[in-house]
């Protein structure tokens, strides 16, 4: 019990010490030890995290309200507009604004209790108004707009993306009328126009909303979506700050960010070659019953630049999503009607057909190129030194290559043909010679030298790369059979500007060059800010080698007995290859690309184009001809169409015609009768008879011809089809042709309906030689038709030598 | 009147005469400045949006800030008066200061007691046109009642009580008195009575802070340590029944950890608070530059007053004023070190824990450390009362000090 006694009488002094202790405790604990942990967490927040929360701080705390900054434009490279903004209006509905525009406190009983009856009429007679007035002035969905409208929780609903002024204005005053702008907002957004509406689509694009652009349309497709960044601009922002119920503070701190403008775009794209690029294609899909559409590029061979671009089927991007193809749309009523609307498949239909639709086959989808490679494997024999043109080949119908015989188009064989006339008669034989001649290694490198073994880098989205042979089957002891049919352009597949590109470095002089659709981009005050210099990849072949090609090439054309004939147009100077190649890739199918790739001027090619159809209708199956009785091939199908679209380009870009003095001589030939026929067989029947012809109105089948039926004028002349309802003039009056070249002669009597029968020096290239006289002379009024014969001299007899 | 030569004053007199510790004094002036600095600025949105709908404002920005200042005025004049007075006179005073306090707690239970806000909550009386929270002046009473009566525990324990040892009863109060807890029983009641009446308000931070002040007393008067690791387990196991039994304290605990769970609810408050303090940065945003206090932060002129100091001071500013409370509660704690008896030393020691504690637990919920409890900043947070009664109890402090006998010149 010692222990119970101690205690009591603890000493004071031991008391004191124990009191001291436990304040020093105290002291330590409360004074110092408590504030380490809070100055460890405001080092968390303050330091570490200071920006996570300031960047929270500056979003509840800012209202960003953004200015639109205006779209760019597109511009084709004469500076027509095909692409521009304009302001259009968002009519944005707040459900949640509605409500409270309705105060509830207003509502009370006499004995100061809330009104409930009262209130939720007077909410729904608001409401009522909006929907009203909404539905009476748009047309909207009734029921859709009263559910809508009974979101309370939204304060966003926009009814309308894309309100044209007219009717901003009509909505503008139905909002004051009846006060509710604290509902119903109208916001400026901006529109896409297409002014030339499908022309061009797919180069262009469209503009559509996408997952993470919310309610604003973002380039989808084409230049649009390319060059997005560049089109769109920046959007302004004021800034301005709001207190906890996002009012805005008067006192508070704004600021601006300009809006910056998007930049305009020119493209090296012409409106007017692109349509008539556009026209060859949808009237060769017609005349020679086209199955599965077609594509045309039209390119400068100089420098790279797409000066056309296109592919059926098209769209028009002003409302993309609608089907323009008739066809396809047809499919989809088809579906509709056994399935619905609704129906997934029809969804599912509309979608893929969209999707052809958009699609630019002219870089996403690969095709065999066939026999306009031929061109290509015949410039690195050239180039190499190991074919001349002088070299003879023999075709006998078919080749053996390892243990196969590989047919020529012409089983019955080529026989002996120069190098010249192998490419004329487009004689798979020879092109197999010249390929074993070559052999893979070279073939190869020409391969990746012409640029077809990767991308062009082309600037426009959805290029897709080339299909080849593994380098190392190629090259293989089994490689021999690719060797063989790849020399003719079969059995791999290349993008069609892929081809167009390499075709460009065997014409221009052996340059490979990085195709390009914009030439520029300008900013709003017109300064350029990117302008597209002329990209070399490399040299492929010698300028040498390429003139020889030009020469081959023009031959193809020129020659009568040429496989692309059909192509030629007298008066420019037109070369090119054709080619007919099957989809051996699918099997089953005996469907065949139709394409002829030809330029012109052959001395300095200005413009080179290739058209592809893909499927001309078989009258039967396995028939090689179409109903109409066209035998299917490049030769017959592309080559005229093509034709006709090189001497459209070079008229509308300005290159003067060239006449050889055969065709300024040309034979006379009697005027068929064409009064009645359509248009496509009249140009058929001319053409056959070694008449060009011009067209005066609209229509399609032909109402009166200058001259008349049997009567004789010189061939090539350029006869005049009246469509529709205009008539040839009654009487011309002959013009002074006097000093003129027999070119400008030329033109300018046919301009009248008058033609020409040239005499004496006749010299085409020559600026020299000049008109001396004329049968008719100036001023006699004659009767169209009439043949004007003139006497040409050479103005320097004695040039110094 | 003539003031008594100082010849003619007691000793004791004298010694109630003697100079007030001017470190202890000037930091609790600075701190006061500054807090109604702070007050102006923080209280400035809500005063003119006229935000809280139990006090109108009238829209006038420096409403609560003229309030406080007139009720910081009062505090401080009394803060003079009450050290004037002779603390031993409070050994006598504290009785009633005890009983008035539970008078006082009781009344909030009749019609005098004012409901703010919500209906449920108790706190607040109006006695005599001063609307006030009786649990304040409850703190005082305990602290004072407890010093008074533990600094005597010593001289007034004469020879230990005897017990008849035959008696059953005799033998287990022995037994009782020998381990101190018969010791222990009045303050124990005292405190259960307090803490019921402050459980039926329901005032939650109240009770935490009497306890605590009422234990600091206890621990320094040298009662045995082991009740104290036993209350403290107690405690512990009680807010771990809570934490995991009461969906309510469950609750509070999940929102600590991530306020975000509940953005608009529970959780708005802590973030709000996060994101002042956070965006406030090294350096703050400046003065008077608060936009959180724009209506985003609730409570931001009382319990959140501290973040909005960092949002506007940056942690630069917010160290100096916490170093500031720092050295006012170790200068507290060097005057009870050196107050003149027990009394002295117990009383400022209550005050001084009291202070530390708030101190800490507003701070501390403000930067998210700890979880919610609703406690005011000292000198800082609005509510005038709360002001002038602080202010009056480091008058109690001022007037212990008095009596420190001056270290001798060299």
């Amino acid at each position: 019990m010692q222990e119970l006694d101690r205690k009591p009488r603890r000493s004071d002094g031991k008391n004191n010490r124990s009191l001291f202790r436990r304040t020093i405790f105290l002291m330590a604990v409360l004074g110092v030890g408590v504030f380490l942990p809070l100055i460890a967490q405001l080092y968390k927040l303050q330091i570490v995290e200071h920006e996570d929360w300031e960047k929270r701080a500056a979003n509840q705390q800012t209202k960003n309200v953004s200015v639109a900054a205006n779209r760019g434009t597109i511009y084709d490279r004469e500076g027509r507009a095909m692409a521009m903004s304009a302001t259009v209006y968002k009519l944005i509905l707040s459900p949640m604004g509605v409500l409270g525009s309705v105060n509830k406190d207003d509502f009370k009983t006499a004995d100061g209790k809330e009104d409930t009856a009262a209130y939720e009429k007077e909410l729904y007679d608001r409401r009522k108004i909006i929907v009203d007035g909404i539905v009476d002035l748009f047309g909207y969905d009734e029921e859709r707009l009263w559910s809508r409208i009974e979101r309370i929780n939204s304060g966003y609903e926009v009814l309308y993306y894309e309100l044209e002024e007219e009717d901003a204005e009509k909505a503008r005053a139905f909002i004051s009328e009846n006060k509710l702008s604290a509902g119903l907002q109208l916001t400026p957004s901006s529109k896409r126009y297409y002014p030339y509406s499908s022309v061009g689509s797919h180069v262009l694009g469209f503009m559509s909303q996408n997952k993470t652009s919310g309610d604003n349309k973002v380039g989808a497709q084409g230049i649009e979506m390319l060059y997005e960044d560049v089109l769109s601009g920046e959007l302004g922002r004021v800034v301005t700050s709001k207190n906890g119920w996002g009012m805005e503070m008067i006192s508070g701190y704004e600021m601006y960010f300009d809006a910056q403008n998007g930049y305009d775009v020119t493209l090296t794209l012409d409106e007017r070659i692109q349509a008539m690029l556009e026209q060859t294609l949808a009237e060769g899909i017609e005349t020679y019953d086209v199955v599965n559409g077609a594509f045309g590029l039209a390119i400068d061979p100089q420098t790279g630049a797409v000066l056309g671009m296109a592919s059926t089927p098209d769209f028009d991007p002003n409302s993309y999503g609608k089907i323009l193809n008739e066809s396809l749309q047809k499919e989809l009523d088809a579906i509709a009607e056994g399935k619905g609307k609704d129906s997934d498949e029809y969804i599912k239909a509309l979608g893929d057909a969209q999707q052809k639709q958009w699609r630019n086959r002219t870089l996403s989808d690969t095709y065999e190129p066939g026999s306009v490679f031929k061109p290509i494997t015949v410039s690195m024999g050239l180039e190499e030194g190991l074919i001349s043109l002088d070299d003879h080949y023999f075709c006998g119908g078919s080749k053996r290559v390892g243990d196969r015989d590989i047919s020529c188009h012409k089983h019955s064989g080529h026989g002996d043909q120069t190098l010249t006339q192998a490419v004329m008669n487009s004689c798979n034989v020879a092109l197999m010679d010249i390929g074993e001649k070559l052999g893979p290694e070279i073939m190869w490198k020409y391969f990746e030298d012409y640029g077809l073994l990767s991308t062009t880098g082309i600037d426009l989205v959805g290029e897709v790369n080339s299909y080849f042979w593994t380098e190392s089957s190629f090259k293989g002891p089994y490689g021999a059979q690719s060797v063989a049919v790849g020399s003719f352009g079969q059995t791999f597949k290349v993008t069609p500007i892929q081809m167009i590109t390499a075709f460009a470095a065997v014409i221009n002089g052996g340059h490979l060059l990085e195709p390009y659709l914009v030439q520029s981009i300008s900013d709003g005050d017109g300064n350029t800010v990117f302008y597209h210099e002329t990209q070399e990849v490399r040299q492929v072949i010698s300028e040498s080698t390429s003139e020889k090609l030009r020469g081959i090439l023009e031959q193809v054309v020129g020659t009568p007995k040429g496989s692309g004939h059909n192509a030629y147009m007298s008066g420019y100077r037109i070369g090119g290859k054709t080619g007919t190649s099957e989809k051996r890739d699918e099997l089953d199918n005996d469907d065949v690309i139709c394409s002829f790739m030809g330029f012109a001027p052959v001395d300095n090619p200005q413009v080179l184009v290739l058209v592809a159809y893909d499927t001309p209708k078989r009258s039967a199956p396995g028939s090689n001809y179409i109903a109409s009785g066209t035998y299917i091939s490049g030769g017959n199908i592309a080559a005229p169409m093509a034709g006709q679209l090189i001497a459209k380009i070079l008229d509308y870009i300005g290159v003067e015609k060239q006449y050889t003095s055969d065709e300024l001589a040309g034979a006379d030939a009697y005027m068929p009768y064409v009064i009645g026929k359509e248009l496509t067989v009249a140009k058929g029947q001319l053409q056959n008879a070694g008449f060009e012809c011009r067209t005066v109105g609209t229509g399609n089948t032909v109402t009166h011809q200058v001259p008349a039926a049997g009567v004789s004028i010189p061939g090539g002349s350029n006869v005049i089809l009246y469509l529709g309802n205009d008539a040839p003039v009654a009487q011309v009056e002959t013009p002074e042709l006097w000093g003129l070249t027999p070119t400008a002669a030329k033109v300018k009597l046919e301009e009248l309906g008058l033609f020409m029968r040239a005499a004496g020096v006749v010299d085409f290239a020559d600026p020299a030689v000049v008109a001396a006289s004329q049968s008719v002379s100036a001023g006699t009024v004659v009767s169209p038709g009439t043949v004007v014969e003139v006497r040409f001299v050479s103005s320097i007899e004695y040039g110094d030598q | 009147m003539r003031k008594k030569a100082k010849r003619d004053l007691t000793i004791e007199q004298q010694l109630a005469h003697g100079p007030i510790d001017l470190p202890f004094l000037a930091l609790v002036m600075l701190l006061t400045a500054i807090g109604l600095i702070m007050v102006l600025s923080a209280s400035y949105a809500s005063a003119m949006y006229n935000l809280d709908a139990a006090i109108d404002t009238g829209g006038d920005p420096l409403y609560y800030f003229k309030r406080q200042f007139l009720f910081a005025v009062i505090g401080v004049v009394a803060m003079f008066v009450v050290s004037k007075i002779d603390y031993q006179q409070f050994r006598w005073m504290s009785v009633f200061a005890l009983g008035g306090s539970i008078v006082l707690l009781a009344l909030v239970f009749t019609p005098l007691g004012r409901s703010a806000g919500s209906s449920d909550v108790r706190r607040w009386i109006n006695l005599f046109g001063i609307r006030f929270q009786p649990s304040e002046v409850a703190k005082v009473g305990v602290i004072l009642y407890f010093s008074a009566r533990l600094s005597k525990r010593n001289s007034q324990m004469g020879p230990p009580k005897k017990w008849n040892r035959r008696t059953l009863t005799g033998r287990i109060c022995e037994r009782l008195d020998h381990i101190g807890l018969l010791e222990l029983v009045p303050y124990v009641v005292i405190l259960v009575v307090v803490l019921a009446l402050l459980y039926k308000e329901p005032h939650m931070s109240g009770m935490i802070l009497i306890t605590v002040a009422a234990a600091s007393v206890l621990f320094a008067s040298g009662i045995g340590l082991h009740w104290f690791v036993g209350g403290g387990a107690l405690v512990i196991g009680a807010l771990a029944f809570l934490i995991t039994q009461t969906e309510y304290m469950t609750r509070r605990i999940t929102i600590w950890l991530d306020p975000f769970s509940d953005y608009r609810g529970d959780g708005f408050q802590p973030i709000q608070s996060q994101i002042a303090i956070g965006s406030g940065g090294l350096l703050g945003v400046g003065l008077g530059n608060s936009r959180q206090k724009y209506l985003f932060l609730p409570e931001e002129h009382n319990d959140c007053i501290f973040a909005i100091v960092c949002e506007e001071l940056g942690m630069v500013g917010a160290c100096v004023i916490m170093a500031l409370f720092a050295l006012l509660i170790i200068r507290g704690y060097w005057l009870a070190l050196h107050a003149r008896d027990r009394f002295g030393t117990l009383l400022i020691v209550g005050i001084i824990t009291l202070l530390g504690t708030q101190t800490f637990l507003n701070i501390g919920v403000a930067t998210n450390a700890i979880p919610t409890t609703g406690i005011s900043l000292p000198f800082f947070s609005y509510g005038g009362t709360a002001l002038a009664i602080q202010l009056a109890e480091m008058g109690m402090v001022l007037s212990v000090s008095r009596q420190i006998a001056a270290p001798k010149a060299e």
